[in-house]
């Protein structure tokens, strides 16, 4: 019988967990959410079941939700016929048995196809289901799972259904939290690639939204729902009078909205080609980032690095050296350390990003002469955040790393 | 007369300079580049009338010529189009001289980079250039021509020296026109090139098989592919990022795409809303308010973390503002971590190393447990993989992650 590790149970009964999710197998969706419900249910329907994928929630033989709780099947059983995943009245068993004290629970089936149409962009596979029906679908689907969601939620205090709330306006956004509020819901739900109401995030017209929640003591949550969205398809994001006042530099503003995504475009263009064994096709390929900052690059290395060890193919691939695997053959960080350089600005402690990263091939220097953003004297700052990484590390630096952008 | 830090005395005269830029005044830009940037000198110049005391302006009404004295002095703080060897090229050799600089990219300042910039925007990003004399719809049009100008400049001058390298941006809406494009550049002296980071290479995917003459012939002339900013609000316009034969062949869940483009981009989504939510002065304004992110990882929130405070420290504002609390001030009275760690709540997967995140960045009250049971994503005995990643953290940082975090999305 599994234990817990040692380590784990002084903590066991009073551990909180911040997403869990109802997975009732879309056999039951019409019988539990609604007629509404029915296109999307029949669409899971026609879906080919799969004993193999436990996420398919397509399961014509569903017997209830009758698999034993014990501490093997709690932390092991996934998919539709795990225990307590249909019947919410079984949900303490559950969380006894896992020795959790309290429960955030999303949604799975409707609520979380509602979510993923809500955030899906035009011309993409998941926006062709419903065409042009894709937005009210969305709407229909996430008004029944709140409906169910606010009923279950009166059940417990310890797991806590929670709401995917929309709107078109903040009035509008404000209008569908407060009901749900009002009707016991204790966490919500916001489309992270959506405008909130139809404007940014940090716009004052959302204070009294972000009120509401902050005095009920109500998390907002932002939960996956893919990335086929409409992130970014509009820069609304950073149209809010917080962002104004601030300098303009010639190659774009220094709002800090900007600021906190300006480096997205070259991290998205270096993780493509990266995974997408660009350099792998082309091992002597030479790429340089100039001016976005190199702050990102460290982080991007170690995010590649842990979904390389974490790799999601089905097929075994062939590489350009002929080796067949599932892996590309280098780390994404040894790719980058051989075949990419980013350039600092002066004020960025490059020093602690290679002894944070390594990477210590990547960093160059760059003076941005005659711009201002290259700073003044900028060798002084430089040499001072990687001077006691000692004349090895300053040598790549300031001589031989830019030296793959700038070969004799 | 300034001096180099003692450390950099034994790269004098080896430092290689992967980024620097002409810089011509705007004044000039029509007798170098042509009739056609004319639109874009216009622009400028108006633009920068409106604020004549800033260094970065390429406008420069009195222009004497690229005059100035070099030395160690002001070609380590000039700046602006005034700036010794920013408009003269036959001046730049003493220019890197001085600076002790080996080799340099140079990119651009003017036609190049107001094309650049143009053709990574939006069309509600266009600065109503019909003012100037381009026909509405055609600024995409106006930025090829920008670069091409740029480009004939960049081919004329790399023909100086081997030493600065002018930068030329490339584009092309197929493969075929990309690599038709760089290819007489690379064939003309040009050493490095340019593409838009935010706009699909060739119209295709960055790691399409079409692309692959494109990245061979760029390899094999030992010519650098550059990624420079200006003007990036076209990200995410499209989804075909990922449509590439690399990317096909992988598990998908009924969330999210496994993909490695796509695993490499879930994240970005509530990265931007919580920087969005910290830098735009909410938590500021409702200091009690809790926010969750579950499920996109949490690899992201320490280095977002560390980047806001990066920009919070390197404060651009201009005008100092009124906080919640009644002070004024140009930056946020907390750093941008202080908040995340206030108010902001972020589940890893189990095969996160959570510990070394905790170590790296702290924020130690941040990452929260979360089983996402029943799905298939929230791993086996998932407690196992978390408490070994941070047992060498202690009770303390471990009733943290498995209670305490927890309580502000789970409050009693």
């Amino acid at each position: 019988m599994y234990e817990l590790p040692e380590s784990v149970r002084p903590f066991a009964g009073r551990i909180n967990d911040v997403d869990s999710h109802e997975m009732i197998p879309a056999q039951l969706w019409v019988e539990e959410f609604g007629e509404v419900v029915r296109p999307w249910a029949e669409k899971t329907m026609a879906t080919p079941p799969n004993p193999g994928n436990a996420n398919v929630m397509n399961i014509p033989d569903y017997a209830g939700d009758v698999a034993e709780i014990s501490p093997d099947t709690v932390w092991t059983a996934k998919g539709s016929t795990a225990p307590a995943a249909t019947d919410m009245y079984r949900r303490h068993d559950l969380m006894d048995t896992m020795g959790i004290k309290r429960q955030l629970m999303f949604p799975s089936g409707v609520g979380l196809g509602g979510s993923i149409l809500f955030g899906s962009a035009k011309g993409t596979a998941r926006y062709e289901i419903f065409g042009d029906e894709t937005y009210s679908m969305a709407l229909k689907l996430i008004r029944a799972h709140n409906e169910w969601s606010a009923r279950v939620a009166s059940i417990s205090d310890r797991f806590r259904p929670v709401s995917v709330i929309y709107g078109d306006t903040p009035e509008e956004l404000i209008a569908v939290t407060k009901d749900l509020l009002d009707r016991g819901i204790r966490a919500v739900q916001l489309s992270a690639s959506r405008l909130p109401g139809g404007v940014s995030p940090a716009s004052p017209e959302l204070d009294p939204f972000y009120a509401m929640l902050a005095e009920a003591n109500v998390p907002l949550t932002l939960h996956t729902t893919g990335v086929e969205s409409l992130l970014f398809r509009t820069i609304e994001w950073g149209n809010a009078p917080v962002f104004q006042g601030y300098k303009m530099g010639n190659e774009g503003s220094l709002d800090p909205w900007n600021l906190s995504v300006f480096h997205l475009a070259p991290q998205n263009f270096i993780a493509t080609i990266v995974t997408g064994r660009v350099f792998d096709r082309h091992p002597t390929l030479r790429v340089g980032v100039l001016e976005y900052t190199a702050h990102w690059i460290g982080p991007l290395a170690e995010m590649l690095d842990i979904w390389h060890d974490n790799n999601q193919t089905i097929i075994p691939v062939k590489f350009a050296d002929g080796s067949e695997g599932r892996r590309l053959p280098m780390r994404p960080s040894e790719y980058i350390a051989r075949n990419v350089r980013v350039a600092p600005f002066d004020f960025e402690p490059v020093g602690r990003y290679i002894e944070k990263y390594g990477l210590e091939d990547v960093y160059c220097f760059a003076s941005d002469y005659p711009h201002i953003e290259g700073g003044k004297r900028p060798v002084d700052r430089l040499a001072a955040s990687i001077e006691h990484l000692g004349p090895r590390v300053m040598e790549k630096f300031f001589v031989t790393n830019g030296e793959l952008l700038l070969p004799a | 007369m300034y001096e180099l830090p003692d450390s950099m005395t034994p790269f004098w005269g080896r430092m290689n300079d992967i980024d620097s830029h002409e810089m011509l005044p705007a004044e000039l830009w029509v007798e170098v580049f042509g009739e056609v940037v004319r639109p874009w000198a216009d622009l400028i110049i108006e633009a920068n009338a409106r604020n004549p005391s800033n260094p970065n302006n390429m406008s420069a009404p009195e222009f004497p010529g690229d005059v100035r004295h070099f030395d160690p002095d002001t070609v380590w703080s000039a700046k602006g189009p005034t700036a010794p060897g920013a408009a003269d090229m036959s001046r730049r050799v003493e220019l890197i001289d001085t600076m002790g600089v080996s080799r340099q990219l140079m990119f651009p300042t003017g036609p190049g980079l107001g094309g650049t910039i143009l053709y990574a925007s939006a069309e509600d990003r266009h600065f109503n250039l019909q003012r100037f004399g381009v026909p509405e719809g055609q600024a995409y049009a106006f930025a090829r021509d920008l670069i091409r100008a740029n480009n004939e400049w960049a081919v004329g001058v790399a023909g100086i020296s081997d030493r600065f390298r002018p930068v030329a941006p490339i584009f092309g809406d197929t493969p075929e026109e990309l690599i038709a494009m760089t290819k007489p550049l690379i064939d003309r002296g040009i050493r490095a090139v340019q593409i838009s980071a935010p706009r699909l290479p060739g119209g295709v995917s960055p790691a399409s098989d079409d692309l692959d003459p494109f990245y061979a012939m760029l390899a094999e002339a030992n010519v650098a592919l550059t990624l420079h900013i200006g003007g990036d609000s076209l990200l995410f316009r499209t989804n075909d990022w990922n449509k590439a034969s690399a990317f096909q062949g992988f598990k998908q869940t009924a969330e999210v795409g496994m993909d490695p483009w796509t695993l490499s981009a879930l994240h970005l989504a509530p990265q931007n809303f919580i920087a969005t939510m910290v830098t735009g002065r909410v938590f500021d304004r409702h200091p009690t308010l809790r926010v969750g992110v579950m499920e996109y990882s949490a690899h992201w929130i320490g280095p977002l973390a560390r980047a806001l405070d990066l920009w919070h420290d390197n404060n651009q504002t201009i005008i100092p503002v009124t906080f919640a609390d009644g002070s004024k001030g140009r930056r946020l009275p907390m750093r941008p971590s202080e908040y995340i760690s206030r108010n902001v709540r972020v589940a890893p997967f189990d095969f996160e190393p959570v510990g070394e995140y905790i170590e790296t960045y702290g924020l130690e009250d941040v990452y929260c447990f979360a089983s996402d049971y029943p799905h298939v994503e929230g791993g086996k005995r998932p407690l196992d993989r978390f408490a070994a990643s941070l047992e060498p953290l202690g009770e303390r940082v471990m009733e943290k992650f498995f209670v305490t975090n927890g309580e502000l999305l789970l409050a009693a």
